[in-house]
């Protein structure tokens, strides 16, 4: 079975004491990070990013992953214990969560979603271990023509899960595809958009927009908003945590179904974590016979979507690893860090990095059993950094974006983009735009731009060439209806509808 | 109207500049082609949006969500916005003219500013804790070749 001979190479090339250490250290900072909320995967990454071009790209890549799936574990405490989501992929554990703590079954809850998210986490290895091998094969079959239609339906399937709506969703990726063109266009070597500034031919720094766009933007409006202010959670000891049998049994199908839905969303270019859990919530709600439990502390409403957001984050890596099309805006960072160190994500990969591909996956295996390890036993850890104030956080979190986005770059000017980007997203947040389709759109867009040039130079400017591939046809025909559905059903209202009255945040 | 037009004045401007370079044609596109499709599609979507909106003020339905805090203007928070800003512009500014050092000291005392329960006291703890932290972890554990003070 050649599955076990990748198993092998994975385990070979992840058991040694320098990956070890720093898959330990990424789960552990993204778990860290991830407890504390407004500080998410994103700007956990953007800051530790510096750290990685001191270690070899397979390393950095296995400890950039474990902050990534580290900060799902602990996003799901802040949403239990306080009612705010750690991270926005958790955000949708606060419904059922919250109402636990109330009922002092706080302990229980994070015993439960702790299993649910290493459950979560191995489905999506499963799917890793034998769909992306696969994957890769159809992909190098894939023309420029199949590539930009792939890219349009990721673009279009990330704009339609837009909170707002699929127009403002649409809008916000051609912003970022438009921000994506400032630079020196590959094909002709001219300067675009960069109105004489040097520092502008190399593009806009993608991590000083997910800085901006996210973490100072997100810092601006919990200070404005104030609803970071009189939270401290209640203590949660160790023996609190054993849930009864009751729980045990009403969560092995949610957590399957949860992991499966979260393993084939994350696979899907366009789809992260966070809609997973948003999905995984709403499918429970609909096949459960009891819904109008949902909403007031019932398990399966926190432990299907924490194994599913887990299992999105580690399969969102076969789209970006396989295909070079990241599911969302981390994988986008991700998919950017790669690239940094020389290594162009693609079909290729797996063939060309054996080593990196599946020790990657071994280290998810290594890193999710840390997670499990470390998580339940210093539970009184992380509810004490609960309580250390967001005052005195956030200009400690700001700086450190700073210093991060700088070392990345060694330009100032990338310091300065921070802000621009950091004001930039806060006002769109309060016009209900979404930065998380700009940023995809942005990294996508000299891909998308490429690609659609070199279908037409084969096909002497024939357009035809889109609808007559039959991968390319497929692929626009399933944006079409993409589109068509979220029309019709908007992401916003299935949000709405798995929300109770009392919104998470 | 308050996403749909700005964002209609960026789709413009990029249609209007995209004019500026080389469009060629369908079959050999010059630098100019896509950024001038983009814009044109840009425009389009902002108009989407500005009937939407239009049609959610005049519905006031279910779809017209609220914004996240009504009674904030902006004119009332020129502190949580304003100050974190100008924290990460004065970093920006301090870091290669006078190092990291006063750099990070600088920037975490006006960041803390913006919240209004900080004391004076507590955020200047805070400030030269986090630089001897940074320049610890960066400059002397990762060796990023910053000077802590330039002189």
């Amino acid at each position: 079975m050649v599955v076990f001979d990748h198993i092998a190479i994975g385990f070979a090339a992840v058991f040694t004491a320098h990956k070890l250490l720093y898959c330990f250290f990424g789960v552990f900072m993204g778990m860290l990070m991830g407890v504390l909320p407004g500080i998410g995967a994103m700007a956990t990454i953007s800051m530790l990013l510096p750290v990685t071009f001191y270690v070899a790209p397979d390393v950095g890549l296995i400890m950039l992953a474990g902050i990534y799936y580290g900060a799902q574990y602990g996003g799901s405490i802040a949403s239990i214990l306080l009612n705010l989501p750690g991270t926005p992929s958790s955000a949708v554990i606060c419904l059922d969560g919250y109402p636990m703590t109330r009922q002092g079954r706080a302990g229980p809850a994070i015993f439960l979603t702790t299993i649910a998210s290493f459950i979560g986490s191995m489905f999506a290895v499963l799917l890793l271990l034998t769909i992306a091998p696969l994957a890769a094969r159809i992909a190098l079959t894939f023309g420029a023509a199949d590539y930009f239609s792939l890219m349009i339906l990721g673009l279009i399937a990330a704009a339609s899960l837009a909170q707002h709506g699929v127009v403002r969703g649409l809008a916000m990726v051609a912003v970022g595809l438009a921000l994506g063109m400032v630079g020196t266009d590959v094909a002709t070597g001219t300067y675009r958009f960069t109105f004489g500034v040097l520092d502008l031919a190399d593009g806009l720094s993608i991590i000083a927009m997910a800085m901006g766009l996210f973490g100072v933007a997100e810092i601006i409006s919990n200070l404005v908003s104030g609803t970071h202010r009189h939270r401290t959670p209640d203590r949660v000891r160790l023996r609190d945590l054993v849930p009864t049998s009751e729980d045990m049994r009403q969560s092995g199908g949610p957590v399957v179904r949860g992991g499966i839905a979260g393993a084939f969303l994350g696979i899907l270019p366009g789809t992260g974590a966070s809609i997973a859990s948003f999905v995984a919530y709403g499918l429970e709600k609909r096949i459960s016979k009891r819904p109008d439990r949902f909403g007031k502390g019932h398990v399966p409403g926190i432990v299907a979507p924490e194994s599913a957001n887990n299992a999105a984050a580690q399969a969102a890596f076969i789209p970006t690893l396989t295909l070079g099309i990241p599911g969302d805006a981390v994988m986008a960072l991700m998919m950017s860090a790669l690239i940094i160190h020389g290594i162009q994500p693609g079909p290729a990969v797996i063939d060309s990095h054996p080593d990196l591909f599946w020790g990657l996956v071994a280290s998810f295996v290594i890193g999710n059993v840390l997670l499990l390890v470390m998580n339940l036993p210093l539970i009184g850890i992380w509810v004490r950094i609960l309580t250390i104030p967001y005052r005195l956080l956030y200009p400690v979190i700001l700086v450190l974006i700073c210093v991060g986005v700088y070392a990345v770059g060694s330009n100032v000017y990338h310091v300065l983009q921070v802000c621009l980007f950091g004001l930039l997203g806060y006002l769109m947040m309060r016009v209900r735009l979404e930065p998380a389709p700009l940023l995809l759109g942005f990294v996508l867009g000299p891909l998308l731009e490429d690609n659609f040039r070199r279908a037409l130079i084969l096909s002497r400017g024939d357009l035809a060439v889109f609808v007559e591939r039959p991968i390319s046809l497929s692929l626009l025909l399933a944006s079409i209806a993409v589109i068509a559905i979220s029309l019709r059903r908007p992401a916003a209202a299935l949000r709405a509808a798995s929300r109770s009255e009392e919104s998470p945040r | 109207m308050k996403a749909g037009l700005p964002l209609f004045a960026f789709g413009a401007a990029v249609f209007a500049a995209s004019w500026s370079y080389e469009i060629g044609e369908l079959r050999r596109m010059g630098p100019g082609y896509f950024p001038m499709l983009l814009g044109a599609v840009l425009c389009i979507f902002a108009l989407l949006i500005v009937l939407q909106d239009a049609r959610d003020r005049l519905t006031g339905g279910r779809r017209a969500e609220r914004p996240e805090n009504p009674a904030v203007r902006l004119g009332d928070v020129w502190r949580p916005v304003v100050l974190p800003l100008a924290a990460v512009v004065l970093f920006a500014a301090l870091l290669e003219t006078a190092g990291l050092f006063p750099a990070v000291v600088a920037s975490v005392a006006v960041a803390g500013f913006a919240e209004r329960s900080n004391k004076l006291v507590t955020v200047l703890v805070i400030a030269v804790a986090t630089a001897i932290f940074v320049s610890a972890v960066f400059v002397y554990a990762l060796g990023i070749p910053l000077r802590l003070f330039v002189l």
